[in-house]
C-alpha cells in the first residue's frame, strides 16, 4: 500500500514538473543556399535573329540568393550539364566562377553565347546546373538548372505555347510573325511576368503593323490573313 | 511516515475536488435602467472639414424614465478612438469638437447611471476631412508667382436635394517646402483611391504630383514613366486619367499609354506609361482638350494632322480591361452632316461630353470653311466593348447665335440639361437646344475677358456654369433654374458665389474627394 501512494505522488509531481518544462526555440544555422530565378520548366532563349551582325552576345541568368545576405562577396559557380545539352564548347564561353556581391540578394550571371553554322541550321540546347561552393549549396531542384536554346533559327519559344500568351498579346505563333517581332522590337526572349515591359513591347509591333498598313504595305501571314496581335490585346 | 503520505494523498484528492466546485455566487441584482442611445440626425454632424466643430446630439431613451435621468443621474465621457490612440475630449452630454486633423475616428460616448455604475455606450464615426476635399481647383499667377488656390464645397445637406455651402482659400500650396514650378500652366486633379486623390501640374518640365489632401509633393509626371524618365524629346502637354488606362500627350501631339493595374488606380508603380507613342491608323497629332475623358471610360482626343476626333476606351466591361485601345470609329453621316471621323471642310471649334454615364452626349462647335456658317453638332456612341464604336443619335444645325461668336468662343454644354453655355469677351450667354433661344447671362463690362468656363456638378440634373474671369474673379451661378434664366438679368438672381483675388488664372479643374465621391456624382441620375 505505501508502494502505491509513493507511486500516486511521483506521478502527480512528475505531471507537475512537465507541465513547466520550458521549450527551447530552434535554431538554424546558416547555410545559404543559390538557384537560377526561373524554374528549369522556363526555358529561354539566345537568339541571334535580333542581331544578325553580330557574331557572339552576352546572355544574361538571372540568380537569386536563398538564405542570409553577408557582409562579403561570395562566390557561386554555374557548370554545363553535358548530358543534357547538344551545344558543344563551339556555341558558348561560360566562366569558371561568378560572384554574389557582399548585401545582394540576387545577381546576373553572362554567357557568352557563339553564332556558329550550326545554330543556323537548328537551335542546340545548353543546360546549366548550379553547383555547391564553399559559400552556397544549391537551392531547389526544380530552379538548380536552366535550360537556354542558342539559335539562329526561328522556332517557336515555350512562352509562345500558352493559349494565354497567344490570346492576350501576340496572338496565333507562325515563324513570320515571331521573325517581324525580332526585327521589329529587337528581342527573341520575353519575361512574361514582366507585363508591362511585354505590353511595351506588343505595342511597338502593333505600330509597326499598323504603320505598314497604313504605307500600303500590309503585312499576311502565309496563308493569306492579315498579321495581328491577340485578340485580347486591348492597348493601344 | 506513513501518516505523511496519507496526508499528502489525501490533500491532493481535496486539491482535485475543489476544482470541480461550483461557484454559485452571491451577487447584489440592481434593476438596470436600461438606457438605449441614438443620435438625433437632424443636430449631429459628423463629417466635417478640419477645422469646423463636430457636431453629435445624442438622444437617450430609459427603461425607468420617472427616475431621475436629469445630467445629476448620470455622467457623460467623450472618447474619441483611432488605431493607436484614446483621448477623453468632452464631459458633456452633447459633443461640440473642433476638429484638428484630418482623418476618420471612432467617437465613444460612455454614458454611467451615478447610482449603480452601469454603463452604456455609443459609437459613431467621425470623419474630419481636407479643406482641400471637393471642389474647383485654381493654378493662378499672383505676385510674380505660381500659386494654388481652392473653391471648397462642402456637403450642408446629403440628402437630397444636396446642399452645399462654399468656402475659398487662395494660396493654399504649403509654406516651406519647394516653390511650385514657375512654368506651370494647366492643373488637373484626379482620384487614386477610396478616400484619396491626386494634383498633377503640367509645366515644362518634370510635373509634379500632389498628394490631393495634403498638397505635399509625391512624384512628378516623369518618375512615372518606364524606366523613371521621359521618352527622348518628350515635353509635356497634358496628363488624362481613365479607368483603366492614362495617357500623357506630349507637346508634338504624339500620346504615350500607362496601363492601371487597378480601379481607382492606386499605384504607380504597377502603373508606369510607355516609352513607346501609340500609332492610330493614318497617324496623328492630338490637341490638348479640357473635356476629354468621359467618366473615365473614354478619351477623346482632337487629331491636328487628320481633322478628326479620336476615341480611347478605358473602361471595364465583361470582356476585360480596356487598356486605352484606340477604337474605330463608324459614322454613317455624309454631307452637309459632318462626320467626326473626318470633318473635311469643317473647322473643329469646340468639344465637351455631357450626360451620364451610360448615356453620354457629346457636343461640338463647328465652322463650314466653305461659307464661314457655325454648326452645333452633337452625337452618341454605341460600341462593342472591343475595337469599334457607332457614331448614334447626330444633329447638325446651323447654331442661332453665330451672331454672337468667333472662332476663339468658349462653350460648356451643361448635363443633361437643354443648354449650352457661351462666352464671348466679356459675355456670357446661353443657348437653349429646346427653343434655340440665346440669351444674354451676364455682360462683365469692358475690358474684361471670360477666360475660362466649367461646370460644377450638383446634382447631376442641375448643374452650376462657372466663369473664371481676366480680373482674377470667379463666379458660379445657377444655370439651370427657370425662375432664374427667365429674369431679366439671370445674374443678379442666379449667383452662388463670387471668389475673388485669384490673379491670373492659368486653369482651373474639378477636384473629387475621392473614389465615392466620384461614384456618387456618376450614378446620382440613377
Amino acid at each position: 500500500m505505501n508502494k502505491i501512494y509513493i507511486y500516486l505522488l511521483f506521478v502527480g509531481l512528475l505531471g507537475a514538473m512537465i507541465a513547466c518544462q520550458e521549450e527551447e526555440i530552434m535554431v538554424y544555422h546558416d547555410v545559404d543556399y543559390i538557384q537560377f530565378s526561373k524554374a528549369v520548366t522556363d526555358s529561354s532563349t539566345c537568339s541571334f535573329l535580333a542581331y544578325p551582325n553580330q557574331t557572339e552576345q552576352q546572355f544574361p541568368i538571372a540568380v537569386e540568393l536563398i538564405g542570409m545576405l553577408s557582409d562579403r562577396d561570395r562566390e557561386y559557380k554555374v557548370s554545363v550539364f553535358a548530358d543534357y545539352s547538344t551545344a558543344s564548347t563551339a556555341n558558348y564561353r561560360l566562366p569558371d566562377r561568378f560572384v554574389l556581391k557582399a548585401g545582394q540578394t540576387k545577381d546576373t550571371c553572362y554567357l557568352t553565347a557563339i553564332k556558329t553554322e550550326q545554330i543556323g541550321r537548328q537551335a542546340v540546347r545548353l543546360t546549366l546546373q548550379i553547383e555547391e561552393t564553399s559559400d552556397f549549396k544549391v537551392g531547389k531542384t526544380e530552379k538548380s538548372a536552366a535550360i537556354i536554346y542558342i539559335s539562329n533559327v526561328i522556332s517557336q519559344p515555350d512562352w509562345w505555347q500558352d493559349w494565354n500568351f497567344e490570346y492576350y498579346y501576340l496572338g496565333t505563333y507562325s515563324d513570320k510573325k515571331y521573325r517581324t517581332f525580332i526585327e521589329v522590337t529587337g528581342v527573341a526572349d520575353v519575361d512574361v511576368n514582366d507585363t508591362a515591359a511585354l505590353k511595351e513591347l506588343v505595342i511597338i509591333f502593333k505600330n509597326y503593323l499598323k504603320q505598314k498598313k497604313d504605307a500600303g504595305e500590309t503585312i499576311y501571314e502565309d496563308d493569306g490573313t492579315e498579321m495581328s496581335v491577340g485578340q485580347g490585346f486591348y492597348a493601344g | 511516515m506513513r501518516t505523511i503520505f496519507k496526508i499528502s494523498v489525501f490533500c491532493f484528492f481535496i486539491g482535485l475536488l475543489t476544482a470541480c466546485y461550483k461557484d454559485l455566487g452571491n451577487y447584489n441584482l440592481v434593476d438596470n435602467n436600461q438606457i438605449i442611445i441614438t443620435t438625433v440626425a437632424a443636430l449631429t454632424k459628423t463629417t466635417v472639414p478640419v477645422g469646423d466643430t463636430v457636431i453629435i446630439v445624442p438622444k437617450i431613451t430609459w427603461r425607468y424614465p420617472e427616475r431621475d435621468t436629469t445630467s445629476a443621474a448620470f455622467s457623460f465621457e467623450w472618447q474619441l478612438v483611432n488605431a493607436t490612440t484614446s483621448d477623453v475630449i468632452s464631459n458633456e452630454r452633447d459633443l461640440k469638437w473642433k476638429s484638428d486633423k484630418v482623418g476618420s475616428f471612432t467617437a465613444v460616448l460612455l454614458v454611467t447611471e451615478k447610482a449603480t455604475g452601469v454603463e452604456t455606450r455609443l459609437t459613431t464615426t467621425v470623419s474630419v476631412t481636407s479643406l482641400y476635399s471637393e471642389g474647383f481647383l485654381f493654378l493662378s499667377e499672383k505676385d510674380g508667382k505660381p500659386i494654388l488656390s481652392f473653391l471648397g464645397r462642402i456637403t450642408t445637406k446629403s440628402v437630397r436635394p444636396k446642399e452645399y455651402e462654399y468656402r475659398s482659400y487662395v494660396d493654399i500650396y504649403p509654406a516651406g517646402n519647394d516653390p511650385l514650378p514657375a512654368s506651370a500652366r494647366l492643373v488637373t486633379s484626379y482620384i487614386v483611391g477610396s478616400e484619396a486623390s491626386e494634383i498633377m501640374l503640367i509645366d515644362d518640365d518634370g510635373c509634379w504630383i500632389l498628394d490631393g489632401n495634403s498638397l505635399e509633393k509625391t512624384s512628378t509626371l516623369r518618375n512615372v514613366f518606364m524606366g523613371g524618365g521621359y521618352p527622348s524629346g518628350f515635353q509635356p502637354q497634358y496628363f488624362y486619367r481613365g479607368g483603366a488606362a492614362n495617357w500623357a500627350l506630349a507637346a508634338d501631339g504624339n500620346l504615350y499609354l500607362g496601363l492601371l493595374n487597378a480601379f481607382p488606380p492606386t499605384d504607380w508603380l504597377h502603373d508606369p506609361i510607355m516609352q513607346t507613342p501609340i500609332y492610330v491608323s493614318g497617324g496623328a497629332k492630338f490637341r490638348y482638350l479640357e473635356s476629354s475623358v468621359a467618366f473615365y471610360d473614354y478619351l477623346v482626343l482632337f487629331d491636328e494632322l487628320n481633322n478628326r476626333l479620336c476615341f480611347f476606351n478605358s473602361s471595364w466591361s465583361s470582356v476585360g480591361w480596356n487598356e486605352g485601345q484606340a477604337l474605330t470609329i463608324v459614322s454613317s453621316s455624309t454631307p452637309p452632316i459632318a462626320n467626326i471621323a473626318h470633318f473635311d471642310n469643317f473647322k473643329f471649334l469646340s468639344f465637351n461630353w455631357s450626360g451620364s454615364k451610360y448615356s453620354p452626349v457629346y457636343s461640338l462647335f463647328l465652322k463650314d470653311q466653305n461659307d464661314g456658317k457655325y454648326y452645333y453638332y452633337e452625337f452618341s456612341i454605341s460600341f462593342d466593348y472591343q475595337h469599334t464604336i457607332t457614331v448614334t443619335g447626330i444633329q447638325q444645325r446651323e447654331f442661332e447665335g453665330s451672331a454672337y461668336i468667333t472662332d476663339n468662343t468658349l462653350f460648356w454644354r451643361l448635363d443633361n440639361n437643354p443648354y449650352v453655355y457661351f462666352a464671348e469677351g466679356s459675355k456670357l450667354y446661353f443657348y437653349d437646344l429646346n427653343t434655340r433661344a440665346v440669351k444674354l447671362y451676364k455682360d462683365f463690362g469692358n475690358g474684361v475677358k471670360i477666360t475660362q468656363l466649367r461646370q460644377a456638378l450638383k446634382d447631376i440634373n442641375a448643374p452650376n456654369i462657372a466663369v473664371v474671369l481676366s480680373t482674377g474673379d470667379f463666379y458660379l451661378y445657377d444655370a439651370t433654374s427657370a425662375a432664374v434664366l427667365s429674369a431679366p438679368d439671370p445674374s443678379a438672381e442666379g449667383l452662388i458665389y463670387h471668389f475673388s483675388g485669384l490673379g491670373t488664372v492659368k486653369n482651373v479643374a474639378w477636384k473629387y474627394k475621392s473614389s465615392f465621391s466620384y461614384s456618387e456624382q456618376i450614378w446620382s441620375d440613377y
